[in-house]
């Protein structure tokens, strides 16, 4: 496998706590890479690292290198917008606009120079469809976002996202605030999805790290301790922290 | 005692004050309202007020109220806007902003009467804006203006981050985020405040007894070319509002009909104030409803 995601020697500071100590790893090109760890150890801010949206946080310090698909993404003349355009990212609270289904989806193309009624359809069309919401959402496309349940609205933030055409996807803890048989279609929608899209997540659910992902990667404390096949991390285990955590032994 | 009788004891206790305050208000309302309305009528909200003899009414004066409050919106809203998103999304959070937020809120909280007198001393004679609807505007600029930040600002605050977020991760600029993201989510927010502000200006006396006026000319109701000195949409014209006339014909009014004057203009100021509130609550909702496109 290629990888699409190059990150090497990257170091991340929030004022003066380091929060990422030289991670350097390769995130493959199709495929879902899994990041797990106790609470606190970083995951959140590497994902955040890959779009950028770190910027947003007054004192943070970045050193270090992200090359996506060749092109490092942490210099000044970066296009953050177009990065983000290239790197989607779905958050831990479902959080649709407040719009209507239809405009949520389009509101993305639409900002990328789509304007004409039809290709914005099916692009609406083909995006839920992606999300798998079509079929629940397709008689009622005008109503309020904020009036469709909580699963239906994160699969609502995915197909968002797709609509702009993402190369990578990010996904924060994206089933955590969902019940079970929302969560068990979205773990299906990634399992679709990753036949296009690269796709890093990050989950406090193991069974779902084990279901979901190719690669999964194991951190404590701003450090990666393993990163493997997820098959082989689960079973064979090399570094004991690993084995312990994954049994539950802490964490 | 027993919890219980400890939480009835004090239910019944927040009800009665809550009553209290409401009979209170109800009240006053209905003291204003049943003096003010019998002296209602077509030609009293139309005509000029008399100086000596009965049967005048507040024509003009209501139309200067309506208008400097344009006037001062015009002013107002757009400044209040940019500044209230400056503070609530660019500015960097430590002691300067601080600063600049102390000083909003000591201008919002500046006695009126101190607002008028700067009025006069600084836009009137300095600026030589003489008594006019638009010295009157700005002297209303300053305390309306902190308000309106401090609208804006809560307005934005109230936007949930995970909105703010989903916005920048889909790519787009900071600007187009709040412009097209969480301004919608923010404006009935907005939009109730800024009518609030209004009824607080329709109100306002003291800052405008020495800034807008207490006289207008003869207005000419045919002639709206805002150069010309009789038409009432001259900004640079003095202008007697409903509340300065409400005081002056109570403190030296001579027409034998004052106290009916003053009671019936009463009333309809606090109409028209109530009628904001009203709107507020009606805009505000049909906005959100609108932008959300929630039922
Ligand atoms: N804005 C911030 N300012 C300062 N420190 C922060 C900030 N955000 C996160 N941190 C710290 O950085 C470390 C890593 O945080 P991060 O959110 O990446 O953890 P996480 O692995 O995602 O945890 P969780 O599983 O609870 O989401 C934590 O110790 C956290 O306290
Ligand atoms: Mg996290």
């Amino acid at each position: 496998m290629t990888a699409l995601i190059e990150i090497e020697n990257l170091d991340l500071y929030y004022g003066d706590f380091q929060a990422l100590k030289s991670i350097s790893m390769d995130v493959p090109e199709k495929a879902v890479t899994a990041f797990i760890g106790p609470s606190g150890c970083g995951k959140s801010t590497l994902l955040r690292s890959l779009n950028r949206m770190n910027d947003l946080i007054a004192g943070t310090r970045i050193e270090g290198s992200i090359k996506i698909a060749g092109e490092e993404i942490n210099t000044s003349g970066m296009d953050v917008e177009h990065l983000r355009k290239r790197v989607g990212m779905v958050f831990q609270q479902p959080n649709p606009f407040p719009k209507s289904i239809y405009e949520n989806v389009a509101y993305g193309p639409r900002l990328y120079g789509i304007n004409q009624r039809k290709k914005l359809d099916e692009l609406v069309e083909k995006s839920l469809r992606s999300a798998a919401l079509w079929d629940e959402v397709k008689d009622h496309l005008k109503r309020s976002a904020l009036g469709i349940s909580g699963g239906q609205q994160q699969r609502l933030c995915i197909a968002r996202a797709l609509a702009v055409n993402p190369d990578v996807l990010l996904m924060d803890e994206s089933t955590s605030a969902l019940d079970p048989i929302s969560t068990l279609k979205i773990e299906e929608l990634v399992q679709e999805l990753k036949n296009e899209y690269t796709i890093v997540m990050v989950t406090h659910n193991m069974h779902q790290a084990a279901r979901v992902s190719n690669q999964t990667v194991f951190f404590l404390n701003g450090e990666v301790v393993e990163y493997a096949d997820t098959e082989t991390l689960f079973s064979t285990p090399s570094d004991r922290r690993t084995e312990d955590y994954i049994s539950g032994r802490f964490g | 005692m027993n919890a219980k009788l400890a939480d009835r004891i004090a239910t019944a206790i927040i009800v009665a004050v809550s009553g209290f305050i409401v009979l209170l208000l109800a009240g006053l309302l209905g003291y204003i309202m049943v003096r003010g309305l019998g002296h209602f009528s077509y030609d009293f909200l139309t005509s000029p007020p008399e100086t000596i003899r009965a049967g005048g009414g507040i024509g003009p004066q209501l139309f200067n109220s309506i208008f400097l409050l344009v006037l001062t919106m015009l002013i107002t809203i757009p400044l209040g806007l940019g500044a209230g998103i400056y503070m609530s999304e660019y500015a960097r959070p430590g002691k300067f902003t601080d600063f600049i937020r102390l000083l909003v809120e000591v201008l919002s909280s500046f006695p009126s009467i101190v607002v008028g007198l700067f009025g006069l001393l600084v836009l009137v004679n300095a600026f030589d804006l003489g008594f006019s609807l638009l010295a009157g505007a700005l002297a209303l600029t300053v305390f309306n203006l902190p308000l309106m930040v401090r609208i804006t600002e809560q307005g934005l605050k109230s936007v949930p981050r995970e909105q703010k977020e989903a916005g920048l991760a889909l790519g787009l600029s900071k600007w187009k985020t709040i412009r097209s993201i969480m301004l919608p989510v923010a404006i009935p927010v907005i939009l109730t405040g800024t009518i609030l502000a209004a009824g607080r200006v329709f109100g306002e006396a003291a800052a405008l007894l020495f800034t807008a006026g207490m006289s207008s000319p003869r207005l000419d109701f045919t002639d709206w070319n805002p150069l010309s000195p009789f038409s009432p949409l001259n900004p640079m014209r003095p202008a007697e509002t409903l509340a300065v006339h409400i005081w002056k014909v109570n403190a030296e009014g001579l027409a034998p009909d004052a106290a009916e004057i003053a009671a019936g203009a009463s009333a309809v100021l606090v109409l028209t104030v109530l009628l904001f509130n009203l709107a507020a609550r009606w805009l505000g909702r049909f906005m959100y409803r609108k932008f959300t496109a929630t039922k």
